[in-house]
C-alpha cells in the first residue's frame, strides 16, 4: 500500500513514444513493454522524482476521475512499473 | 558470473579458468583476415583445423590480404588444445547464452562454446568438429559490431519475391524455419538469421553468416531491398492484420538479435532505438497468421 508521501523515482531505461503510445524496453527483462493511454501519461508525469500524492493529485485533475479509483488504479500501474524494474518507490 | 543457474556450474567453472589458461598456454600462429559482413575481423587460431572450419564456412571473397591492428582480433582455440572431448564440453542442460560484465571484460558461456572479449579483442574456445560453436561465438558479440557499422541482426527467416526480401518475425517455435520449408522455389536468404542495413535511403537484406538450416555461403553476398515485415503466428487459416506502430516497434526491437541491452552502454540502445523507429516508420508491418497449406504467400507482397 502506498502513502501519500511516498516518493516514485523512474530509473533511466530506453523508452520511446510512438502514436501517443509509449514502449519501454527493459534491460533487466529484456523485454518490451506497450503501455495503455494512462500508463504512458503516467511514465511521462515520472520523470522526475514526485510523491504518490502529488501523482494522484495530477492524474484525478488530468482525466477527471473518481478519487478511489484514482487511487487503486495508480497503485496498480506503479506496483507493474515497480515489479518490472522500471521504478523504485521509496517510502 | 552466477553458475548457479547452470546444470552443472563445475564445467561453467571450467570453461571460465580455461578461457584464462588458453591466454598464457597457447600459441595462436594460424591466422587470416576476413571482411565479415563489412566487419575487418582477423582471425589468429591455435589449429589449422580451426581456420579451415573458418574457410569451410564463409565465401572466399571476404578473405583478405593482409590483417590490421585496427582489425577486430578473434583468438580461437579448440577444446582439443585441452583434451575435452565435444560430449564433456557440451554437457549443460540449458542451450542459453550467459554473459556477465567484470570491468572492461566480456565473457560469455554457452553449451558449445565459452568466450571472452576485451575491447576489440575476443578470445574463445570451441568444438572445431561442429561449426555451432564457431557461429555461437559469432552471434554473442557480432551484432554489437555490425550495429557500429549500421547493421543490424535480426532474429528471422527471409524470403525474396519479385526482387524484394520479406522478413518473418517471431518468437523461437513460432515457424521461422517452418515458413522457409514452405517456399518452394523463392529465394531463402536464411532461415534464423538475416541482416537489415541501410543503403542509399532504403534499408536491405542480408543472409547472416551466423548458422541456421540455410547455410549456403553463396548466398551471402546476395542483397535484396525490403519489401515488408511479418510477424509470425501460427494457425488453421492463413491472413494478415496491420500492425501499429508502437506494436510494431515492439515486435521489432524484440528480433534485434543478441544486443544484450546494457544499462552501462547508452550507445548501443540509442543506435537500435534510432534504427527501429526509423524502420517501422518506412515498412509495412503485418501479424502473418499462416497454415501448412501455403496458402499464405498471397498475403506476401
Amino acid at each position: 500500500m502506498l502513502s501519500s508521501k511516498t516518493k516514485i523515482i523512474r530509473k533511466k531505461v530506453p523508452w520511446q513514444e510512438l502514436d501517443e503510445k509509449i514502449v519501454i524496453l527493459s534491460p533487466v527483462t529484456r523485454m518490451s513493454h506497450e503501455l495503455n493511454e494512462t500508463s504512458s501519461w503516467i511514465w511521462k508525469e515520472i520523470q522526475q522524482e514526485i510523491s504518490f500524492e502529488k501523482l494522484l493529485g495530477q492524474l484525478i485533475e488530468n482525466f477527471e476521475v473518481d478519487d478511489v479509483v484514482a487511487h487503486q488504479d495508480l497503485q496498480e500501474v506503479l506496483m507493474i512499473f515497480q515489479e518490472k524494474g522500471l521504478i523504485e518507490i521509496n517510502d | 558470473m552466477d553458475l548457479i543457474s547452470f546444470s552443472n556450474p563445475i564445467l561453467g567453472q571450467k570453461k571460465l579458468d580455461l578461457l584464462e589458461k588458453m591466454q598464457t598456454d597457447l600459441f595462436f600462429n594460424y591466422r587470416l583476415t576476413l571482411e565479415y559482413h563489412g566487419v575487418l575481423v582477423n582471425i589468429n587460431a591455435s589449429r589449422e583445423s580451426i581456420l579451415k572450419l573458418v574457410l569451410h564456412l564463409v565465401p572466399p571473397s571476404w578473405i583478405m590480404d593482409k590483417s590490421n591492428d585496427m582489425n577486430l582480433n578473434l583468438n580461437l582455440c579448440s577444446i582439443k588444445d585441452f583434451n575435452i572431448s565435444g560430449f564433456d564440453w557440451e554437457n549443460e542442460e540449458s542451450p542459453e547464452c550467459r554473459t556477465t560484465q567484470v570491468d572492461n571484460q566480456e565473457m560469455a558461456i554457452q553449451r558449445d562454446f565459452a568466450g571472452k572479449m576485451v575491447g576489440n579483442t575476443i578470445y574463445a574456445i570451441i568444438n572445431e568438429d561442429m561449426s555451432d560453436g564457431f557461429f555461437n561465438v559469432l552471434r554473442w558479440f557480432m551484432p554489437r559490431k555490425l550495429l557500429a557499422i549500421k547493421k543490424t541482426v535480426l532474429h528471422s527467416s527471409c524470403v525474396v519475391i519479385n526482387e524484394k526480401a520479406f522478413f518473418f518475425l517471431g518468437h523461437s517455435g513460432h515457424g521461422k524455419s517452418t515458413l522457409t520449408t514452405l517456399a518452394d522455389d523463392r529465394l531463402v536468404l536464411g532461415d534464423d538469421m538475416n541482416i537489415l542495413y541501410e543503403h542509399h535511403n532504403g534499408y536491405y537484406a542480408q543472409g547472416a553468416a551466423l548458422g541456421g538450416l540455410y547455410n549456403n555461403k553463396s548466398l551471402l553476398n546476395l542483397n535484396y531491398p525490403v519489401g515488408a515485415f511479418y510477424w509470425l503466428c501460427k494457425s488453421d487459416e492463413n491472413k494478415v492484420e496491420k500492425l501499429a506502430s508502437a506494436e510494431a516497434y515492439r515486435k521489432f526491437i524484440s528480433s534485434c538479435a543478441n544486443v544484450f541491452w546494457n544499462q552501462k552502454d547508452n550507445q548501443v540502445e540509442e543506435a537500435m532505438m534510432k534504427l527501429s523507429l526509423d524502420v517501422v516508420s518506412r515498412y509495412p508491418f503485418y501479424n502473418l497468421y499462416f497454415s501448412l497449406n501455403k496458402g499464405f504467400w498471397k498475403y506476401v507482397k
